[in-house]
């Protein structure tokens, strides 16, 4: 028996250690693309015609245009283009502000002080 | 010859004591290891539940604050459309146009180069210096 004790040695009275459990949170980098290279757009020239203007427009598309050649649109249609080009804009701008949205949303959160 | 029957007895008694201490001791410190495990993992667990829930919190301010500036920014956007919409009702550009065709000529004209530029901006350009 007191050799049974001898040769479990010291092992059998050592310190119970506290288990250290370390969880770390790891924040997600989600990467944003570059944004596409800016538009540069073409300026145009709307002419304004009535039947007074008529004959001076003429004298004046050829001069500044070379041939008398135009495509013509009506107010209506002017009008219209106008609604157009605005929905276009606006569809822009709100796909622009989601972007912003989710570029935000995804990007790392600022640690409060 | 009894001597050493008594011997063999008390060494006997004395030897299983021992062994019975040993092994409760032994069956104390595996259980003490457990729990202390066991400790641990819920502490672990918990830390982990708060820094969880703490997370969500932040997050679930982070975005009711995104979506308000979200939905502000989107109604900012029908801003151009309905300025325009107005203009067109308030005027009619028939009866203008006839009575002063250079002056709508200009308007319209400087009108377009201001939705070009505003589109060019909208792209990422940097605006015009006033």
């Amino acid at each position: 028996m007191p050799l049974l004790l001898l040769s479990s040695g010291c092992s059998t009275f050592k310190d119970v250690l506290p288990v250290e459990i370390k969880t770390v949170e790891v924040e997600r980098k989600i990467p944003t693309p570059n944004r596409p290279q800016p538009v540069k757009l073409s300026d145009m020239h709307f002419y304004v015609v009535t039947p007074d203007t008529y004959e001076a427009f003429k004298a004046r598309f050829k001069k500044e245009n070379g041939d008398l050649l135009f495509y013509a649109i009506s107010v209506r249609g002017y009008e219209t283009l106008a609604l157009n080009m605005a929905a276009l804009k606006k569809y822009i701008e709100q796909q622009q502000q989601i972007i912003i949205y989710y570029e935000k949303a995804v990007a790392p959160m600022e640690k409060k002080k | 010859m009894l001597k050493i029957y008594v011997l063999v007895v008390v060494v006997g008694l004395v030897g299983g004591s021992v062994y019975g201490a040993f092994y409760y001791y032994k069956d104390t410190q595996q259980r003490i290891q457990i729990l202390t495990e066991n400790t641990a993992k819920l502490e672990t667990a918990k830390k982990l539940q708060d820094i969880t829930i703490n997370t969500m919190i932040e997050d679930r301010e982070k975005f009711a604050e995104l979506n308000k500036e979200l939905q502000s920014n989107m109604a900012a956007a029908n801003k151009y459309r309905d300025v325009l919409i107005n203009k067109l009702r308030k005027h009619d550009l028939t009866k203008l146009s006839l009575k002063k065709p250079r002056l709508v000529e200009r308007k319209i004209n400087a009108g377009t180069a201001k939705l070009f530029r505003s589109l060019e901006v909208l792209s990422g350009a940097a605006p015009a210096a006033k």
